[in-house]
Parts: C-alpha cells; structure tokens; sequence
C-alpha cells in the first residue's frame, strides 16, 4: 500500500509540474517531459515490471492530455519501461552516466516512435517524403532539444528515486545494493 | 522457449493487442476517449485548479514588487508630481487596452447571441511538445459537449475534443489534428484546408492549405460555418506567409491567428441555447 501511495505521490507531482509550470522553463518553446524522465528511471532503477507498470500509467496520463488518440502513449509508456528495465542489468547507485546516455537515447527513441504512431498518420496523405521531412525537422526544431533536456530531470530523478523508490519492490532492493565495484 | 518466459510473452502480447483496440475504438468515437481519459483528469482536475490558483498569485505577487523596484528607482530620478502623473497615465493606457480588448469580446458575444458562454480558465496544458492542447475548468455540468466552438475576444480558439464533469480538453487551431474550413474575407471565397502544423504550431501559428493566387499577404479567414460545428465568420487569423508553387495542390500560406496563444488565461465555450 505504502508502494503504490508514494508512485502516485510521485505520479501526481510529476503531472501537475508538467501541466501548469514546465510551460515557464521551455528552452527554444520546447518543454522537457518529466513524465518520459520518470519512466525511464523507474525502469533503470526498478526493473522491467514497475517500468512498464508506471509507463502504462504515465502514458494515461499524457493520453488523457492529449489530442490524439487514446491508447497510444499508454502502449508507448509501457513498452520504454520494459525496455528501460531490461537495460538495469547493469546499472548501480551511482552510475549517473547510464542515467544520463540512456535519459537522452530513450527521450529520442520514445519521440521518434510517437511521431509514427501519432504525427505521421496525419501527413501520410502526402506522401512518404512529406512524412520524412516533417521527423526531420520535428528533429531540428525540438526532439534533439527534448532529449538533451531530459538528462538534467532524469538526473535529479534518479537521485530521488534512490532516496524514496528504490527498495519498495525486490528488483529494486538488489539494485539498492549493488556496487559499480 | 521456457514456460515461465513462454507465459510472459503471452501475457505482454495480449496486453499490446488490447492497447491497439483501445487506440482503435478512441480514434473513431469521441466516447473511447472520454471513457478512458475522463477518469485521470477526475481524479488531477480539483489538484490542478488549486495549482493554477497559486501559479497566477505567485505571478501577480512577482509583479506587485516588479512594480514597487519600478516606481522607487523613478521615485529617484523625479518629483513626486510627475511620479504621480506618470501612474496615471499608465493606468489610463492600461484601461484603453483593457477596453479594447473588452469591446472585442462584447462585440463577439452579441454577434453569437444563439449561444451561451460559458468562461473558462486554463488551468493545464498538454504535456508533451506534440500538440497544442490545453483542459479547462468547465465540463459536462456547464453544458460544455465535444466539438463546442471555443473563442476569445479575438476570435476562435479551437474547440472541445474530450469532456468531463469538471473539465474539458481544447483542441486550439494550430494543434496538428485540428482542421477548419473557412473563407477569406476579402475575396469571399471559401479556403478549404486550414490546419495545424507540428513545426508551426510552435511559433504560434497554423497553415492552409491548397491556395490560389488570388489570396494576398494580410487576408483575414474567417470560419466558413460549414462543418456545422463553428458558427460563421468567426475569425482565425491573418496570412503572413504565401508559398506559392506549380500546381495549387502543393500552395500554401501561413496564418497568424487573431488569437494570441501565449498569452491566453481565458477562453469563452460557445453551448447552444436549450
């Protein structure tokens, strides 16, 4: 009980700095998304099954948000929890590194994937070109930025997750107490 | 392959098939949305009106001391006369403004004198960087339905694509899934395609589509009223930009809308009259 009151606590901060104040701190009107930040470290630092189950989640939340189809971020939410947690294998307490290449290289991914299912459908009317030149410049214009800002939330994320989630679940005790040495 | 590991894979693919239905099912009915959507925004909607609460008193409260720090370092320079005659001149120009702006929306609200106007405040933007969605604080209770025209002063928002009880998701028009008819008012002829543009919509403004070369910089489109879900004549915006081509099929033009989202706090719902 007191696991799932603290993600929701977790959840429901997230959500409410990203919908009345991240607005105020976009850099070339681009906002970072916390709720992505915080998939991907859940994942890294919880496992595969608490990544995709707050993934789900999160992707609701962004869903219910949104004016695109219901459903689409929830799939994508879950499924870079799993992939998040499929790569803690590695991972260790202090590895801010992992946190900050993965943070970008996941931010990027879960973007490119969004497009497809959520953007292209939109431009495929005109074209296959039209739907390649818009990722391209949707990459210039803020998916690059998007994934670079993310590392700094995923960082402070991951600090927070250390103090407050790791150790509620079994894969996250394991974690809690492996050493990169 | 292991059982254990034969179950899991099972397990997550019966979970992706049913996320495409629900995708499916949301993308072709209005309802699929609101009956998955709706309960999130319950539940966050009470937490994000108090949130926009405190946002806009921590703003104002920035302002009021932005101001004093003004007034003292004039206070310096000049007499207290001219201080004194300076603030009212401010004032006066702020009221002029204000005015204005309130003349507009008056003017709007006895030209769609068919509706009721339901004001609502913004109290949460969409999270990612792919739309241009916003939730209001006014839902179901207030007669607000999917595909309610929203406006400002300024002319037309967007309009309600999921809806709540207590809140309302506003499709604006430079979202990429928004699309609107109109005509230019000068020429009077009807402009089909006016719609969102991810890499637009993020200086604020929208494209239409499939121009002619009657259209001119400075044209003002107007809403067509012929999808029968935004009234007649309200306006959008104005053309900036025309990117003319070899056939009309690849013309466009970008518009600035009349409305300012950046700067937008409240919008009015247009709710037919019972």
């Amino acid at each position: 009980m007191k696991k799932v009151l603290i993600y929701a606590i977790f959840l429901l901060a997230l959500t409410l700095l990203q919908t009345n104040f991240v607005q105020g701190i976009a850099i070339f009107d681009v906002k970072p998304n916390l709720l992505i930040a915080f998939i991907i470290v859940v994942g890294l630092t919880n496992g595969s099954r608490i990544g995709a189950v707050v993934g789900f989640i999160s992707g609701l939340i962004m869903d219910s948000y949104s004016s695109s189809p219901v459903g689409i971020y929830m799939l994508l939410g879950m499924l870079l929890g799993m992939l998040s947690g499929a790569t803690n294998k590695n991972f260790f307490r202090d590895n801010y590194i992992l946190t900050i290449v993965f943070a970008f290289v996941y931010t990027m991914l879960f973007e490119t994937v969004a497009y497809f299912f959520v953007l292209a459908p939109i431009s495929w009317s005109d074209g296959i070109g039209s739907v390649l030149i818009n990722l391209f410049v949707s990459y210039k214009n803020f998916i690059l930025i998007e994934a670079v800002y993310a590392i700094p939330f995923a960082c402070a994320l991951h600090f927070l997750s250390f103090k407050f989630l790791v150790g509620l679940n079994k894969e996250g005790r394991r974690m809690k107490y492996r050493r990169g040495y | 392959m292991k059982r254990g590991v034969k179950g899991k894979v099972i397990k997550i693919g019966l979970i992706i098939a049913g996320l495409f239905i629900v995708i499916a099912i949301s993308s072709n009915t209005s309802w699929g949305s609101n009956l998955f959507g709706a309960p999130v925004r319950t539940v966050v909607t009470p937490f994000q009106s108090f949130f926009s609460w405190v946002g806009g008193g921590i703003v104002s409260f920035g302002n009021y001391f932005g101001d004093t720090a003004k007034l003292k370092a004039e206070n310096e320079t000049n007499k207290a006369k001219i201080i004194e005659q300076a603030e009212q001149i401010r004032k006066l120009q702020e009221f002029e403004v204000e005015n204005k702006d309130l003349q507009k929306a008056l003017n709007l609200i006895k030209e769609y004198d068919k509706y009721d106007k339901v004001g609502g405040n913004i109290i949460a933007k969409e999270p990612g960087n792919w739309f241009s969605t916003f939730t209001i604080d006014v839902g179901s209770d207030k007669g607000v339905k999917v595909d309610s025209p929203v406006v400002d002063g300024n002319g037309l928002v967007g309009r309600i694509v999921t809806v709540n009880a207590g809140s309302a998701v506003v499709e604006s028009v430079i979202d990429p899934y928004s699309k609107v008819s109109g005509y230019n008012s000068r020429t009077q002829k009807l402009v089909i395609s006016l719609r969102g543009d991810i890499n637009l919509a993020r200086v604020g403004k929208c494209r239409l589509e499939y121009v002619d070369e009657n259209i001119e910089v400075g044209d003002l489109i107007v809403t067509s009223g012929i999808s029968g879900i935004f009234p007649r004549g309200l306006p959008i915006g104005k053309i900036t930009e025309i990117h003319q081509s070899n056939t009309q099929l690849d013309s466009y033009a970008v518009v600035q809308p009349t409305v300012e989202f950046g700067k937008l706090h409240n919008v009015f719902v247009l709710v037919n009259k019972k």
